[in-house]
């Protein structure tokens, strides 16, 4: 698992040293995220608030440690780059932006890059909690769930936890890691914790990995990040209809406007899910509502 | 007796000079070819294999044994992973100026330098190119190296023992 030791290390050998000095006084689970942007200061987003750094980088020095963070890869992450963002060792996920480079509606490439935004990939326990009483039913059976939340608000942490959960209960878990945010495998090894009875396709797009980890590894639960297009909600569409529940989570402010999105208005009209879970906006892994199949809120409004 | 001793040392010396001209070129072909060998590897573990330069950069050397280039490769390789922010060309000028390459001409050397220059910066098929045209570039070096060692490195080895042999004589 990465330590924040390790992610600390990580971050310093990339970072200007007026960077790596405040880092350091940091303590484990404060930094959320790290902006940088060609001419303007570099901040330092905290639990706390927001830390100013002395240190205003030029253009070329923004490139060099987009460079220096994607381990002098991004050259062949161009895939990625071109979807806004690369994930880094540890799980961390830094967005990019810059010149882009168009061919009619098709981004070709990103050049010049002016500002980064990295997140901080946390392994925080106990961040499913208030979700696992509605993940399972009476026989133990993992139920098919979506979470829904604007980014930031922690989906991905929160489902990296539940899956953790399910898989220490002995469910047979898989994982679709398309961008390796989820386990961030490193030679073979999650470097988060995800379970020991979970297998990890990184790296595979989700419909194709869907498929093959229903083909390959006869999980009971699958789980991915993020569907964002028809291709994602037929292969989850596929995954239920063959009886193994779904983990999943999408990007949305209200349940009913994400739901009508193409990708997933199909899942919804198909009863893919048997729960609905809606994050609070402004806040990090509070559950607002949990919603039934149905789209039935169950329970009271969480936090009211 | 002086003379005669004073003779065959300086035929002796004549030899190993050209003795030693003649291995330089042979050294210059053998990393010329070990150079070649590494940036065909490297241009396919670059469209292949989309790793970091880094570890691009290992693994080639390890194809590479114990040459002197792979052991450039190596040290490049540890300078960029210790300094990332510097990039790839200031690790392989600490890793040329760290491991000097006797054999190694001054154009051979920049040469190289601007190909990591270029290895550095732009997309995968920028980098492939340079990879590329770094190749074309070698290719007659390679050729004309190995002829140099053939014919050079023979007449090298006889002028140097022609001469010590008339100095001798002339000595004597």
């Amino acid at each position: 698992m990465v330590t924040w030791q390790e992610t600390l290390h990580f971050l310093s050998h990339c970072m200007p040293g007026q960077v790596v000095k405040q880092l350091r006084g940091l303590k484990e689970g404060e930094l959320r995220e790290i902006r940088v942007r060609g001419g303007g200061r570099i901040l330092l987003l905290t639990a706390e608030g927001t830390i100013v750094c002395p240190f205003a980088p030029s253009q070329q020095q923004v490139s060099q440690i987009a460079e220096a963070l994607s381990e002098h890869a991004l050259y062949a992450r161009a895939e990625e780059q071109r979807s806004g963002f690369v994930t880094l060792r540890g799980g961390h996920r830094m967005g990019i932006c810059g010149r882009v480079i168009c061919q009619g509606q098709t981004v070709r490439g990103l050049r010049e890059i002016s500002s980064l935004c990295v997140r901080i990939a946390g392994q925080w326990r106990g961040a499913a909690d208030r979700l696992m009483p509605y993940l399972t039913d009476e026989n133990g059976r993992c139920l098919s769930t979506l979470i829904v939340g604007l980014p930031g608000t922690g989906k991905t942490t929160m489902l990296r936890d539940g899956l953790r959960r399910l898989s220490e209960k002995g469910l047979r878990v898989s994982v679709v890691d398309e961008r390796s945010e989820l386990a961030a495998m490193c030679e073979g090894v999650p470097q988060l914790e995800v379970g020991p009875n979970t297998d990890v396709l990184d790296g595979c797009c989700k419909d194709a990995g869907l498929r093959w980890m229903l083909r390959a590894m006869s999980p009971e639960v699958l789980v991915t990040d993020e569907l964002r297009d028809a291709l994602d909600g037929q292969a989850v569409l596929e995954a239920v209809r063959s009886g193994v529940s779904v983990l999943a989570t999408a990007h949305g402010r209200e349940l009913e406007t994400a739901l009508c999105r193409g990708t997933l208005f199909p899942l919804v009209q198909s009863k893919a899910f048997d729960r609905y879970v809606l994050l609070r906006e402004g806040s990090v892994g509070e559950i607002a509502r949990v919603y039934d199949g149905q789209m039935q809120p169950l329970d009271r409004e969480e936090g009211v | 007796m002086l003379g005669l001793a004073g003779a065959i040392f300086c035929t002796l010396a004549g030899a190993a000079v050209g003795g030693a001209l003649k291995e330089r070129q042979h050294a210059r072909l053998r990393l010329l070819e070990s150079e070649s060998e590494m940036l065909a590897q490297l241009r396919i573990m670059l469209i292949e294999e989309r790793m970091g330069l880094g570890q691009l950069l290992v693994e080639c050397a390890a194809l590479g044994g114990d040459s002197l280039f792979a052991r450039r490769l190596r040290y490049a390789a540890k300078a960029l992973d210790q300094e990332p922010l510097g990039g790839l060309e200031r690790a392989y000028g600490k890793a040329s100026d760290a491991l000097p390459l006797y054999a190694e001409t001054r154009e051979d050397k920049a040469a190289m330098l601007h190909l990591f220059r270029q290895l550095g910066n732009g997309t995968s098929a920028m980098r492939e190119q340079a990879v590329a045209a770094a190749m074309r570039r070698l290719k007659p070096v390679v050729e004309q190296a190995r002829k140099s060692a053939h014919t050079g490195g023979k007449l090298c080895m006889q002028l140097g023992v022609l001469l010590g042999l008339m100095l001798g004589i002339a000595l004597w």
